[in-house]
């Protein structure tokens, strides 16, 4: 019984190949289905099939596909297309021009064709085993699918509207229509994570071009998973075949795409973590404000604590500013200075009235008069502190700035300047945002005590 | 000779799959049925110059895919639009009850004063209908929707559609209700008046051409 079904195809095709034409519009699979069909039902022998269907070939053709709308599942049906008609039509071409070729040879050709038919089917049965494992599952896979994928409206929709103007797929609920339909639905359920997504109908269809239903489902599986193709989740380019990768977001959300949208726009960095606090506008306010509302301070403290600035970028900072002042110098030392100059009072007379009054003047003269003889690194971290802790006020900090200037002139001594503008420019940064920052021994006052002034 | 306009309103079509969006579209732009539409991935574009109210207008309509799983991709595309059709296919009960969402997608990521104009499809195949005039013109009230049953198939109220829409735009315009010079607001003005000052520009450009073939 075994052997039949491919005996027969291969009888068939013969008278089969002229008939062809007759069908004209039909679409190839259906040509090759009626065998399958018949073949499948009946017990005539080939014999007399073939010599029925020339009688009527086409009235053959309508039998068989009446057989398989009505009559069978779909299921079974798509088995034996694939058993006997799939396999029968890649046998077909070799087994006519063997027929051919025993034609002109004559003789003994009738039973070598006879015997590479037999070897031929040897390896077909075994191959069909071991493909039966696979078959089973898609088949499962597909009944599944009728009853319970949320895909299947969907796929029904897109089959129909899937390379039209191909030959293929140009009828309605065709064969290759309907093949379409079954790969997609046994895919939707074989992936549930993707489903069906648009798109895929086009690629499907491409592959039952050149294969049948289940070679073109399993070359889908490969498509997706195979590490080389890897549509799915893996891949390197953007998955929109799995629900919701790119860029999705919920409306309540906000109104960024995705994650690294609303990071970039949202999550700001704190720009006071890592610009000295002299640049600030508001930098006074919040220092003289700090008496008043503690509770504000506080609140500030441990978000501060995790923004310390990085010695090293202040070691950085620190050159890039000597580096400046060199600059500076070469060009023309009594310009710049004079530009400096000229500047720094401009603003002084605004920020002198808000400086608070005279007492502090005092201080701040006394100490910036004290700041040359800070010979060593311990004394110029003292007065550094003390600066921060007492006299941190714009304007003080300008006359700072304009003392150190001279200061450097006189001595030349870059390195004791840069000890004290180190830990200056710590003590700025660090002053009000970050009371706990500590770098070489130099240690601010914790804040409360900061706020008993 | 390029195309001279006052306006460019930029329009949406919006729906679930397989309403007939791009059917609609094309047979706006073309005045023709598509026979086998494939599906849209992702986003497709069509535009036409149209006349409303004297004024010429540029439509910039931007077709949508309608499958969810485009969804993502296809928001990324609402900012900035003046008017959006809002298409179900009349025989269809689902698409129908997903116009909420859609609405609400349109309302929020474009702009909550967006122009949105109900469509209800394939009028032409009303045996097969699902869901009533009456019901979504209801719904259209409700939710201050402008409402046309359309046929991309016959063409019927296709282009009615668009007009009806872009009309109501340049009323709101008209009536200081929408700002072109907004940002966002997915209305610009033409270059017709900058094109005619360019004109003798580009005619002395083009002359020496001819001579030097």
């Amino acid at each position: 019984m075994a052997g039949s079904p491919g005996a027969r195809p291969a009888a068939a095709a013969a008278a089969a190949s002229p008939e062809r034409p007759a069908h004209g519009a039909a679409p190839p699979a259906w040509v090759a289905q009626p065998w399958a069909l018949g073949s499948s039902c009946g017990s005539h022998s080939s014999a007399r099939r073939s010599l029925h269907r020339e009688a009527h070939p086409a009235g053959r053709a309508r039998d068989a596909l009446k057989g398989a709308r009505g009559g069978r599942a779909a299921a079974c049906s798509f088995r034996e297309w694939r058993c006997v008609g799939g396999r029968g039509g890649g046998r077909r071409g070799p087994a006519a021009a063997a027929g051919a070729g025993a034609a002109a040879a004559a003789g003994g050709g009738r039973r070598e064709r006879r015997r590479r038919r037999r070897r031929r089917e040897r390896r077909q049965r075994q191959e069909r085993r071991q493909r039966q494992e696979q078959e089973r599952q898609r088949q499962k896979l597909k009944h599944r699918a009728r009853g319970c994928s949320p895909d299947i409206r969907q796929i029904g929709l897109d089959v129909n509207r899937t390379f039209r103007a191909h030959i293929m797929f140009r009828d309605k609920h065709g064969a290759k229509q309907q093949s379409l339909f079954h790969v997609l639905a046994a895919y939707s359920i074989y992936n549930t994570e993707v489903g069906y997504c648009q798109g895929m109908s086009q690629i499907t269809a491409l592959l039952l071009m050149y294969m049948n239903e289940e070679d073109a489902f399993w070359a889908l599986v490969k498509l997706f998973s195979g590490p080389k193709h890897a549509m799915h989740e893996h891949g390197p380019g953007i998955d929109i075949f799995t629900p919701g990768k790119p860029g999705d977001y919920d409306l309540e959300g906000g109104i960024w795409e995705d994650e690294d949208a609303r990071n970039f726009y949202e999550n700001l960095i704190d720009l006071k973590a890592f610009v000295p606090a002299i640049l600030f506008k508001d930098n006074e306010k919040s220092c003289q404000n700090k008496d008043s509302n503690k509770d504000d301070c506080k609140a500030k403290e441990p978000k501060d604590n995790k923004e310390v600035p990085n010695p090293d970028d202040l070691e950085l900072e620190l050159e890039n500013l000597e580096i400046n002042d060199d600059a500076l110098e070469l060009e023309g030392e009594d310009e710049a200075e004079d530009l400096t100059k000229k500047l720094l009072d401009e603003q002084e007379q605004e920020d002198e009235e808000a400086s608070t009054g005279s007492h502090l003047k005092l201080i701040v003269d006394a100490f910036l008069q004290q700041l040359p003889n800070c010979v060593n690194h311990d004394l110029i971290d003292k007065a550094a502190m003390d600066f921060c802790m007492n006299m941190n006020t714009k304007a003080n900090r300008k006359k700072l700035v304009r003392a150190l200037f001279t200061v450097s002139r006189q001595r030349k001594d870059r390195k004791q300047l840069a000890g004290f503008l180190h830990v200056f420019l710590k003590s700025m940064t660090g002053s009000h945002e970050c009371p706990h920052s500590r770098q070489k021994g130099s240690r601010p006052k914790p804040l409360s005590q900061q706020k008993g002034r | 000779m390029a195309e001279t306009y006052d306006f460019l309103f930029k329009f949406l079509v919006i729906g679930s799959a397989g309403t007939g969006k791009s059917c609609l579209l094309h047979q706006f732009i073309e005045n023709k049925f598509k026979q086998d539409s494939n599906h849209t991935i992702g986003v497709e574009f069509g535009s036409r110059v149209v006349n409303v109210g004297g004024k010429t207008v540029k439509l910039q309509i931007w077709d949508t895919a309608g499958q969810e799983r485009f969804r993502s991709v296809t928001r990324s595309y609402y900012r900035g639009a003046a008017g959006a059709l809002l298409v179900y296919d009349i025989t269809s009960r689902e698409t129908y009850n997903s116009l909420a969402a859609w609405l609400t997608d349109a309302r929020t990521l474009a702009s909550p004063n967006i122009v949105v104009i109900l469509c209800g499809n394939k009028k032409d195949l009303d045996p097969e209908r699902e869901v009533t005039f009456l019901e979504a013109s209801r719904f259209a009230q409700e939710n201050e929707l402008m409402f046309l049953e359309t046929s991309a198939l016959t063409g019927e109220n296709v282009e009615e559609a668009f007009l009806k829409c872009a009309r109501t735009i340049l009323n709101k315009i008209d009536s200081g209700e929408l700002d072109p010079e907004r940002m966002g607001s997915g209305i610009q003005y033409g270059d017709a008046s900058l094109r005619q000052l360019r004109q003798p520009r580009s005619a002395q450009a083009v002359a020496p051409q001819p001579c030097g073939c």
